[in-house]
């Protein structure tokens, strides 16, 4: 596993999806074969692994708060996520996480789709937004007092613009 | 590691178990014939187990995906095949599948919650899926307009009625007072007219005691007048009888030195008889013896003279001093006749005052008997009014409880309409 950051970035084909699924820990179960190519890791290294070794640097970690406060909610999320390949290349996704349920409502596991985003919504909204929160993060010493600050800044943005996180993915 | 397909493997396990049947044939290798086939054999069987276990578990997943558990997938897949192609598909199809349930799901799942902005992500999909997926979209974009253009009318409409409501509220607030303040003027108005009346009948009063006061002050006036006209009469009487009496003083006076001279002519007598009874008191001594009786005459004589001279000087001083008695009665009278002069001046002077004043009274007693009359006319109006603000009060105090009852009525029935519109509303709501 590599920890270099190439800045090269790599694409997948518009009508794959990428597709991994996690028990309740994060950890991959299945990771479907767009998923494999593109990330560059065997199978053996991404099962049993945290989803979290994708996890790119320039990735706010207020995004991921999101997301698992939204999925412990049993709610679908949409986050563009910026994630990292093996080799330190990186590839952006629009990805679809959502919670597998059982009949009785129990969460079983996660589920995530990927597909191929925007690439205007990418350039005009999210890397200067990530970029943004990122700073905000990194401007403080303490991880945790980091994480507080661009979530708040990311919660206000949503309240100066009077609408829900999901509202304004969907507007994007 | 290279990765061989099961059916390389097989096939290469099959080709090992028919070479150890060729290798009878090679001399000096017989003794591998069996071994190699054994070898072959089992390792063919060995392959053949593990696709079939492979098969087993494409079936097992297919079985669950069939049942609708898409939870499940074929994972480690280690080699390029025909298996592990059919292990890929399996995966892929379920996964194309999966995404197309969970996007419809959670469309379906934003619809019940009143969101119409989510729709399914056509990214990945395709065929039946990618057609269907478009549908509920097309759907969706329908719905929403339709929701949205409901939504607002229903707005609209909401608003609308709000707005009439509260201008009916606030129409109602503004005659509850406007009515209270009418009410409230009415009373001052009420108790003002009331002040002015008192006050008018007090200045009536006041001006008749005034009238009135004048009138006496009038008479008083002419008493004075009567009084002074009679005092100057008095006077100027009074003046011609001191004039009078000093008249009589002067001829007093005048007497008084014709007495005077009188005693005096006494007094001369009574020397003159002195020197005559001195000269015969000598005759009557010559004469002797003869003359001694004479002589006793002669003395007696002499002694009247002495006694009349004496009585003289006692005249003479009474006159003297009926003399200045008179004199200072004559300048008491010349006083007692300036006084009066000054008596009669002041009483012209109070008399011409007092006409005057006269006048004025008499004016005062007219104005006075005219203000009373505009009082009386005052008061006659303040009554009317009075009367009329009695009237407008009752009509007030009905327009008070019939705004009372409007402001009554209409708060319990706006405040009914108001909350049925937000039951209306939030019914709607729900709905939109």
């Amino acid at each position: 596993m590599s920890t270099n950051i190439s800045g090269t970035e790599v694409f997948f084909d518009k009508d794959d999806i990428i597709v991994s699924k996690t028990d309740l820990s994060g950890r991959i179960t299945y990771a479907n074969q767009t998923f494999i190519d593109i990330s560059g890791y065997q199978e053996t290294e991404l099962i049993g692994a945290p989803h979290s070794i994708l996890r790119h640097p320039d990735m706010p970690r207020c995004v991921f708060k999101l997301l698992w406060d939204t999925l412990q909610n049993k709610q679908e999320i949409f986050a563009y996520v910026i994630n990292k390949c093996a080799n330190g290349d990186h590839y952006w996704v629009l990805a679809h996480v959502t919670p597998s349920l059982d009949t009785e409502g129990n969460i079983l596991g996660y589920h995530s789709n990927r597909r191929v985003p925007s690439r205007a919504i990418l350039d005009e909204t999210i890397i200067p937004l990530y970029s943004n929160l990122k700073s905000i993060e990194d401007s403080h010493k303490n991880k945790k007092e980091g994480l507080q600050a661009s979530f708040a800044a990311l919660e206000n943005l949503l309240q100066e613009k009077g609408v829900t996180y999901d509202a304004l993915i969907f507007s994007l | 590691m290279m990765h061989l397909s099961s059916r390389c493997k097989i096939l290469l396990g099959t080709a090992l178990t028919f070479s150890g049947s060729l290798i009878p044939f090679i001399p000096g290798l017989e003794y591998f014939a069996i071994p190699v086939s054994l070898i072959g054999a089992i390792a063919t069987l060995y392959f053949v187990s593990q696709v079939y276990a492979k098969t087993r578990d494409v079936t097992n997943l297919c079985s669950k995906l069939a049942h609708g558990d898409y939870e499940s997938r074929l994972t480690m897949i280690k080699e390029d095949g025909d298996i592990s192609n059919l292990q890929r598909t399996v995966n892929e199809m379920a996964d194309r599948n999966d995404a197309y349930i969970r996007e419809s799901r959670a469309v379906m799942d934003y619809v019940s919650q009143n969101k119409y902005f989510r729709t399914i992500h056509e990214d990945g999909l395709n065929g039946s899926l990618l057609s269907s997926a478009r549908t509920i979209n097309s759907a969706m974009n329908t719905v929403r307009t339709k929701m949205g253009s409901f939504s607002s009318v229903a707005e609209s409409v909401d608003h609308s009625v709000k707005d009439v409501i509260h201008q009916i509220s606030n129409v109602i607030g503004v005659l509850e007072n406007s009515t209270q303040s009418l009410a409230h003027n009415v009373t001052q108005a009420s108790t003002s007219c009331t002040s002015t009346t008192s006050s008018a009948s007090s200045a009536s009063s006041n001006v008749q005691s005034i009238s009135s006061a004048a009138e006496e002050m009038s008479a008083s006036i002419a008493e004075i007048s009567t009084q002074t006209v009679h005092a100057a009469k008095i006077s100027t009487e009074a003046n011609e009888e001191s004039v009078s009496a000093q008249e009589t003083m002067t001829i007093l006076s005048k007497t008084v030195t014709k007495i005077n001279e009188v005693v005096s002519l006494i007094e001369d007598i009574a020397e003159q008889t002195n020197l005559l009874a001195l000269n015969a008191t000598i005759e009557a001594a010559r004469a002797g013896e003869a003359g001694k009786g004479f002589a006793v005459v002669a003395s007696e004589v002499k002694e009247l003279a002495g006694q009349t001279s004496k009585a003289t000087i006692q005249i003479k001083e009474q006159i003297l001093d009926v003399q200045m008695q008179t004199e200072g009665a004559v300048s008491v009278f010349q006083k007692l006749g300036e006084t009066i002069q000054h008596i009669s001046e002041a009483c012209n002077i109070i008399s011409a005052a007092v006409e005057e004043q006269n006048a004025v009274s008499r004016e005062i007693a007219q104005n006075a008997e005219n203000v009373s009359g505009s009082t009386i006319e005052v008061s006659n109006y303040v009554g009317d009014i009075s009367c009329k603000i009695r009237s407008v009060d009752s009509i007030s105090n009905e327009i008070t409880e019939q705004t009372m009852d409007l402001t009554r009525i209409s708060s319990t029935q706006l405040q009914k309409l108001l909350d049925e519109m937000s039951l209306f509303m939030s019914e709607l709501k729900k709905i939109a």
